[in-house]
C-alpha cells in the first residue's frame, strides 16, 4: 500500500518535472572547423636565434592537427613540440637557428593547425619563456598570437 | 596532606554517612536541635592549617626555584643552539649553491648545459652551436650519455625542453 | 476510492510516456557516417555546370560520331551526375545543357547494329551494379543497352579490346542511320560518316575508380555531335597512353618515391619521400598501401605543399581518422597515415587539386638483421597479393585496377594488369657507414651504384635504370673482424637509461656434435608461388632432402587449399624415402589458395619423436590476410618443435615469416628468386646442425634492469644474434652472465661489458627502439593472448614515444588551404604485383554487378 503511495508520488512529481521543463530546445552543435594560429614575436630589432613559448587554450574545444614553421626561412621548418601536448590544454613550442640570417622584426615564427569544436569560442594565452640572440643572451621580445587567414 | 585529611575527616564521613543512612530512615526524632556529636565533628571541621615554620617555606622555596630555572637555561641553551645550528646550515648551503661557477660549467641539473637553472631551448642551442663552430665541447654536455657530444644531445635536450608533463626543468 | 486511486497513478503515467517520444527526439546522436572511401562526388563540374555559359571545370569526354574525343570545354553534353553517399544508393540526375532535351538522343539500335545508348537511367540505383562497359547487343532493352547483358559481363576481363570493342555512336540528328556492321576507325583527317560510326577503345572506360578513358591519339577529335551523351567521370581528363612496347602507362596520383637510408652501427634511419601530383582535372584523394619494414617505427611525418612543410601529429587511431575525414569534408588539405599490419600502411592524401603537388615525408627507423656474417637492410617496395580465407573481412584484398571494393576486405591494394604500368618510380641510397672496414657488399634483386667514401664508409643508389618498385631492396655487407662480440648500447634521457644488448653465441656452441632430427618440410603450393618462386622451393627442398643425416627422419608437407602429407609419419631419411619425396616434390603446381594454418596444423599436430629435435621449415612467401590466425595457431601448436621459416621470392611477407620463426622458436630466412638455393639452405644446415642455447636468461648484475624485451629470448642458435632491448638504472655493469641449456644441459657464459663494446650508439634514440621492441611483444601477445589490456598498453607506449601502431595514427591538416566544395573523388594507386607473382593467379578480377529488375 505504502510502496503503491510513493511509486505514484514519484510518478506524479516526474510528470511535472517534465511538463514544467518547456519545451525542448536541441542546442545543435556547431560543426568542427579547422583554423591557423600565427604564433608572433617580436624581438624589437635584435635577431632572434632561438625562442620556447608555452601556447594555451584558455577556453573553448581545441585539438593540434599540424604544426608549421614561420615566415622568415630560419624558422620555416616545423619547430619541436612536445608530443605530450595531446594530452593537455598547453603546448610548449621551441626552435633555434644557428645561422646568422634571422628576423628581427615582428615575424611569424610557428603557425598552429588546429580544430575547433563546440560553440565556444577558443582563447589562447602565449607566454614567452626564452627568446635569445645569437650569442645565448636571453633579449626582450613580446609575443602575440592572431588567427591566420587562407 | 592526605593521611591527615582522612584521619581528620574519617570520623565526619563515617558519621556523615551514618548520618545519610540515618537522613534516609523515617525519622522519628523530631528534636531540632543537633546531637552533640554531630555539633562536635562540625566544630572540629574548622581547626585552622597547620602553620609552617616560615624558615622551612623559605627553604623549600629556594630550592624549587633552583631546580626551575635550571631548566629554564637548558630550554633556553636548546633553543638558541637550534637556530644556531640552522644558521649554520644556511651559510653552508647557500655557500655552495651561490659557488663560483668554473669556465666550464657544470651540469648540475640534466640537461642544464648553460647553466642557468633550468632546462630550456637555450641548452641545446649552445650545444647546437657548439657543434657548428666545431668547437671543443665539454663532456658533461654528452646528456645521453653515449660518449660523444652530437646532433642527438641536442634534439634530447630540445624534448626536454618542450616536454609539457614536466615543464621547464628547475 | 478504487477508481479514484487508479486514476492517481494512470494520469502521470499517461504524460510521463507522452513525453518520452519528445525526449528521445531531442537527444543528439552521433551517428555521424563517413563517406566511403570510393566516392563519385562531381559535385563542382555540376555546379560550374549550372551557372549560365561556365564552363565545366572538368569537362567530359564527349562521344560523337568520329569516334571518342578529347575532352571539351564547353557544356554541352548531357550529364550524369552521379552521388554516392556511404552505404546508399546512387542518385542520379540529368543535367541537361544548351537545349538538349533530357531524353537521350539516340534511339535502340536496329538490326544487329551495336550502339552505345544511354537512356534516362532510373534512380537509385546500387553503385555496385553500374557497369563498366556499355556494350550492347542488338535487340537488348534500353536498360541492358546501359548496362550490357549479364552474358556479356560473365566474360572474363582479359584484355579491354574484348570487353569495348566498339561504339556506336548517333548521327547529328540523333537517330540511327545506315549500317549494320563495325567500321573501322574514324579516319584521322577527321571525316564524319554520317552515321553510326565506331571508334575501337584501348582501354577500359572510365571506372569509379578514377581511370580515364581510353583514348589514342589519332582518334582525339575537338568537335563533337549534337547529341552528345557523356558520363561524367572525375578524373577521367587524363587519357592512357599506349606505347609501341603495348604498354599502357596508366596515370596514378603516386609520381615519385625517394628514399633516403643512414646506417650506423645496427639501426638504420630511413627518410621517405612520396611525391603526389593530381594528374586528373578534378580534385582527388589519393589513397596508396604501401609495405615498409616490418620493425619499422615511424615517428615523423611532415606534408609538404609548396614551400610550407606541416609536422602531423601522432594521435589515436580513431580521432585521427576522424579529424582527417573532417578536414577532407570540409575541403581541407589533409594527410592521414594509418598502420594496417606492422609491414602495410595506408597513405591518405585528400583535396589535391588538379596538377598540384603534395609531399608526404615519413621517417622510420629500424634495426637491422645479421645474419650468418652479413648485415642485411631492407627496404620493401610492393605488398604482395594476399590471399584471405574464406569468409574472413579483416584480411588484405588483391584486386585489379579499378575495382575498388570488390574484395570485401578492410585493405586492398589494387594491381596493375600485366601489360599496365603507372608512372610511379623510385629512387634509393643508402649511406652506410659501418665503423669497421665494409668487406662485401651487394643487392640481391637490384642493380647499384656503389661510391667508397672509406674503407667503411659507402654511399649505395639504385640504378635508374632499375627503378620500377616491384621487388624489395635487400642490401647484405660484410664488415671485417673474424667474428662479431656480444655488446651493449647504452643511453640516458629524461625517462632514465635505454640499453640494447646484442648476444652472439658463444664458440663453444659450434664445437658440439649434431643430434639427430626430425625434419619436415612444409611447402607453400598456392597461385602467388606459380613459376619461379615454386622453382626455388623445389630446389631448396632437394636440397634439404639429400643432405639430411643417417639418424634422421623427415616428412614433406604440401599445403594450398588443403594440406597433404607424404607419409603417415616421419620416415627415417633413407634412399628410398628420399626418393619418393624427391618424385612427389617435383610434380607439385602452384595454383591453390593459402591456407597457412592447414600447414601448420599438418606439421605440428604428429606425435613427437622425443630422441630427435624436429625442426619444421615452412617456405612460403607469407601472402596471406589472416596472419594473427596463423601465428596463433602456431603459438597453440608448437610443442617442442622449432621452426625455420623461408621466405621465398622477390616481396616475402616478412613481418609473418620473422613472427612465425619468432613464435617457433626459430630462426627466418630468405631465399629471393636471385639466390643460390644451395647455398641459403647449405646455411640452415649448419645452422640447425648446432644446437642451440635455449631457455636463455640475462642476470645483469649491478645494472637494474627491467622492461626488458623480447619477454620470452629465442634460442641462440650459431651465426644468429639476439637482440634483447630494456630500461635500467644504477651503473652500466662489467658483465652480463646468459644462462641456459644446451641439450637438455645448464650452461652459461660471460659476456663482458668493457668501454670498448659499450658501444656510442646509432643516430637514433635507443629509447624509440626500446619503445618499438616492446610494441613488438606486447602485439606477439595479442595474437593470442585475449587479454583487453594490452591494446590500451600498446596505445599509451606508442603516444608516449610518438610512433604509429594499429591503435595510433599521423595526421596532419592544412588549415590555410581549403578547396572548393567538399572533397574530391578517391583514386586509389594501383601497385605492380612483385617481380616473379603471377597476376592471372594471384588477383582476382572481378566484373561488376548488374542492376536487379
Amino acid at each position: 500500500m505504502k510502496l503503491r503511495r510513493v511509486a505514484i508520488l514519484i510518478c506524479a512529481m516526474v510528470a511535472a518535472c517534465l511538463i514544467s521543463a518547456g519545451p525542448t530546445e536541441v542546442v545543435a552543435l556547431q560543426s568542427p572547423r579547422f583554423e591557423a594560429i600565427g604564433v608572433y614575436i617580436d624581438p624589437h630589432g635584435k635577431p632572434l636565434a632561438a625562442y620556447q613559448f608555452e601556447l594555451v587554450a584558455e577556453q573553448g574545444d581545441v585539438t593540434l592537427v599540424g604544426i608549421q614553421g614561420g615566415d622568415h626561412p630560419a624558422y620555416s621548418d616545423p619547430p619541436y613540440y612536445d608530443t605530450h601536448a595531446l594530452l593537455a590544454d598547453r603546448i610548449v613550442v621551441a626552435a633555434f637557428n644557428t645561422g646568422s640570417d634571422l628576423p628581427a622584426n615582428r615575424t611569424r615564427i610557428a603557425t598552429l593547425m588546429v580544430r575547433v569544436g563546440g560553440n565556444i569560442e577558443p582563447k589562447y594565452n602565449a607566454r614567452l619563456q626564452v627568446a635569445a640572440s645569437s650569442d645565448a643572451k636571453p633579449i626582450a621580445a613580446d609575443i602575440s598570437v592572431e588567427g591566420v587567414n587562407p | 596532606m592526605v593521611r591527615i585529611f582522612f584521619e581528620r575527616f574519617a570520623p565526619l564521613l563515617r558519621f556523615t554517612g551514618n548520618a545519610i543512612m540515618e537522613e534516609n530512615k523515617v525519622p522519628s526524632d523530631t528534636n531540632p536541635e543537633l546531637p552533640e556529636e554531630l555539633h562536635q565533628a562540625i566544630v572540629n571541621l574548622h581547626t585552622p592549617p597547620i602553620p609552617v615554620p616560615a624558615h622551612l617555606d623559605r627553604l623549600i622555596l629556594s630550592a624549587a626555584h633552583v631546580r626551575l630555572t635550571r631548566r629554564k637555561r637548558a630550554v633556553r641553551a636548546l633553543g638558541w643552539g637550534s637556530i644556531a645550528a640552522a644558521a649554520v646550515l644556511l651559510i653552508t648551503v647557500a655557500r655552495f649553491s651561490f659557488i663560483d661557477k668554473p669556465s666550464t660549467p657544470q651540469v648540475a641539473i640534466v640537461g642544464d648545459v648553460n647553466g642557468d637553472g633550468r632546462v630550456d631551448i637555450l641548452d641545446a642551442f649552445v650545444v647546437a652551436r657548439g657543434i657548428a663552430h666545431h668547437e671543443k665541447l665539454p663532456q658533461t654536455w654528452d646528456v645521453n650519455g653515449d660518449g660523444v657530444v652530437d646532433q642527438k644531445d641536442v634534439d634530447l635536450l630540445a624534448q626536454m625542453a618542450v616536454t609539457v608533463s614536466k615543464g621547464p626543468k628547475r | 476510492m478504487k477508481a479514484r486511486k487508479s486514476l492517481i497513478v494512470a494520469i502521470p503515467s499517461a504524460i510521463l510516456l507522452a513525453l518520452i517520444p519528445r525526449l528521445m527526439s531531442g537527444c543528439a546522436t552521433s551517428d555521424e557516417k563517413y563517406h566511403n572511401v570510393m566516392r563519385v562526388d562531381p559535385r563542382a563540374a555540376y555546379s560550374a555546370s549550372q551557372t549560365p555559359g561556365s564552363q565545366l571545370a572538368s569537362p567530359p569526354i564527349v562521344v560523337d560520331n568520329q569516334g571518342l574525343s578529347a575532352p571539351t570545354t564547353s557544356p554541352s553534353s548531357e550529364l550524369w551526375v552521379i552521388e554516392r553517399n556511404a552505404h546508399e544508393e546512387v542518385q542520379q540526375s540529368a543535367v541537361p545543357n544548351q537545349g538538349l532535351s533530357n531524353q537521350s538522343g539516340l534511339t535502340q539500335p536496329q538490326n544487329g547494329e551495336r550502339a552505345a545508348q544511354i537512356t534516362k537511367v532510373p534512380e537509385k540505383i546500387p553503385y555496385d551494379d553500374i557497369l563498366r562497359y556499355p556494350t550492347t547487343s542488338p535487340g537488348s532493352s534500353a536498360r541492358d543497352a546501359v548496362f550490357g547483358t549479364p552474358a556479356q559481363h560473365s566474360q572474363q576481363l582479359t584484355a579491354p579490346q574484348d570487353i569495348y570493342d566498339s561504339v556506336l555512336l548517333p548521327t547529328g540528328d540523333g537517330s540511327a542511320g545506315g549500317g549494320s556492321q563495325p567500321q573501322s576507325p574514324p579516319q584521322s583527317d577527321g571525316a564524319a560518316p554520317n552515321n553510326y560510326s565506331q571508334a575501337p577503345v584501348t582501354n577500359v572506360p572510365g571506372s569509379i575508380g578514377g581511370e580515364a578513358r581510353g583514348l589514342k591519339d589519332e582518334q582525339l577529335e575537338a568537335s563533337r555531335s549534337p547529341n552528345i551523351i557523356s558520363i561524367q567521370d572525375p578524373g577521367c581528363g587524363e587519357l592512357i597512353i599506349q606505347d609501341h612496347n603495348g604498354q599502357k602507362n596508366v596515370p596514378v596520383p603516386l609520381d615519385h618515391t625517394d628514399v633516403t637510408a643512414q646506417i650506423q652501427g645496427y639501426v638504420a634511419s630511413v627518410h621517405v619521400a612520396q611525391r603526389y601530383r593530381n594528374p586528373f582535372s578534378e580534385k582527388i584523394e589519393a589513397v596508396y598501401v604501401f609495405p615498409l619494414p616490418q620493425d619499422a617505427a615511424v615517428n615523423e611525418f611532415v606534408m609538404t605543399i609548396g614551400d610550407r612543410h606541416i609536422r602531423g601529429i601522432i594521435r589515436e587511431r580513431a580521432e585521427a581518422e576522424r579529424i582527417y575525414h573532417e578536414a577532407r569534408a570540409q575541403g581541407y588539405v589533409a594527410s592521414l597515415l594509418t598502420q594496417e599490419r606492422p609491414n602495410i600502411f595506408t597513405q591518405s592524401v585528400a583535396n589535391i587539386e588538379p596538377n598540384k603537388q603534395i609531399d608526404i615525408n615519413i621517417t622510420y627507423f629500424n634495426t637491422m638483421n645479421y645474419v650468418d656474417g652479413s648485415y642485411e637492410f631492407v627496404f620493401p617496395m610492393v605488398v604482395g597479393p594476399r590471399f584471405n580465407p574464406p569468409g574472413s573481412t579483416d584480411g588484405v584484398g588483391a584486386v585489379g585496377r579499378g575495382q575498388q571494393g570488390t574484395s570485401g576486405q578492410k585493405t586492398e591494394v589494387q594491381y596493375l594488369r600485366p601489360d599496365e604500368r603507372s608512372g610511379h618510380d623510385i629512387a634509393l641510397s643508402v649511406d652506410l657507414n659501418a665503423g669497421v672496414p665494409i668487406e662485401a657488399l651487394d643487392s640481391r634483386n637490384h642493380k647499384i651504384d656503389v661510391k667508397r667514401e672509406s674503407p667503411s664508409h659507402v654511399v649505395v643508389s639504385l640504378d635508374p635504370a632499375d627503378s620500377i618498385p616491384n621487388k624489395d631492396f635487400v642490401l647484405r655487407y660484410k664488415v671485417a673482424g673474424a667474428r662479431l662480440k656480444s655488446g651493449m648500447f647504452v643511453q640516458r634521457d629524461d625517462h632514465g637509461g635505454y640499453f640494447t644488448l646484442l648476444l652472439f653465441p658463444p664458440a663453444s656452441l659450434g664445437e658440439l656434435p649434431r643430434q639427430p632430427m626430425e625434419m619436415v618440410f612444409t611447402i607453400d603450393v598456392s597461385g602467388s608461388q606459380s613459376g619461379a618462386p615454386l622453382a626455388q622451393e623445389k630446389a631448396a627442398t632437394r636440397y634439404c632432402l639429400t643432405h639430411m643425416g643417417a639418424d634422421d627422419t623427415f616428412q614433406v608437407v604440401r599445403f594450398g587449399d588443403t594440406s597433404r602429407t607424404l607419409f603417415a609419419a616421419p620416415q627415417p631419411a633413407v634412399g628410398s624415402n628420399v626418393q619418393q619425396a624427391l618424385a612427389w616434390i617435383d610434380g607439385f603446381d602452384a595454383t591453390e589458395g593459402t591456407m597457412l594454418v592447414e600447414g601448420v596444423h599438418a606439421s605440428l599436430l604428429f606425435p613427437h619423436d622425443e630422441s630427435r629435435l624436429r625442426f619444421v621449415a615452412f617456405m612460403t612467401d607469407g601472402f596471406i590476410g589472416n596472419e594473427a590466425e596463423a601465428l596463433r595457431e602456431i603459438h597453440n601448436c608448437l610443442g617442442p618443435a622449432r621452426i625455420f621459416s623461408f621466405g621465398v621470392g622477390s616481396s616475402t611477407n616478412r613481418f609473418l615469416l620473422d613472427h612465425m620463426a619468432k613464435m617457433g622458436n626459430g630462426a627466418a630466412a630468405y631465399l629471393g628468386l636471385n639466390d643460390d638455393a644451395n647455398q641459403v639452405m647449405g646455411e640452415y644446415f649448419q645452422t640447425i646442425s648446432h644446437p642451440a642455447l635455449t631457455d636463455i636468461s640475462v642476470d645483469f648484475g649491478s645494472m637494474n634492469a627491467c622492461d626488458v624485451f623480447p619477454e620470452r629470448i629465442g634460442d641462440l642458435f650459431v651465426g644468429r644474434p639476439v637482440t634483447i632491448s630494456g630500461r635500467f638504472s644504477g651503473d652500466v655493469p662489467k658483465q652480463v652472465v646468459v644462462h641456459g641449456k644446451v641439450g637438455g644441459k645448464t650452461a652459461e657464459y660471460v659476456v663482458p661489458i668493457s668501454a670498448e663494446n659499450v658501444e656510442s650508439g646509432p643516430p637514433h634514440p635507443l629509447a624509440s627502439v626500446w619503445a618499438r621492441a616492446k610494441l613488438a611483444d606486447l602485439g606477439d601477445r595479442a595474437v593470442w593472448d585475449a587479454d583487453n589490456e594490452l591494446p590500451v598498453q600498446m596505445k599509451q607506449v606508442a603516444l608516449e614515444y610518438g610512433l604509429v601502431c594499429d591503435y595510433t595514427a599521423f595526421v596532419a591538416v592544412d588549415s590555410l588551404t581549403e578547396t572548393a566544395g567538399d572533397h574530391g573523388t578517391t583514386v586509389a594507386v594501383p601497385v605492380p604485383v612483385p617481380d616473379g607473382v603471377r597476376y592471372e593467379t594471384t588477383v582476382e578480377e572481378r566484373p561488376a554487378r548488374l542492376p536487379q529488375d
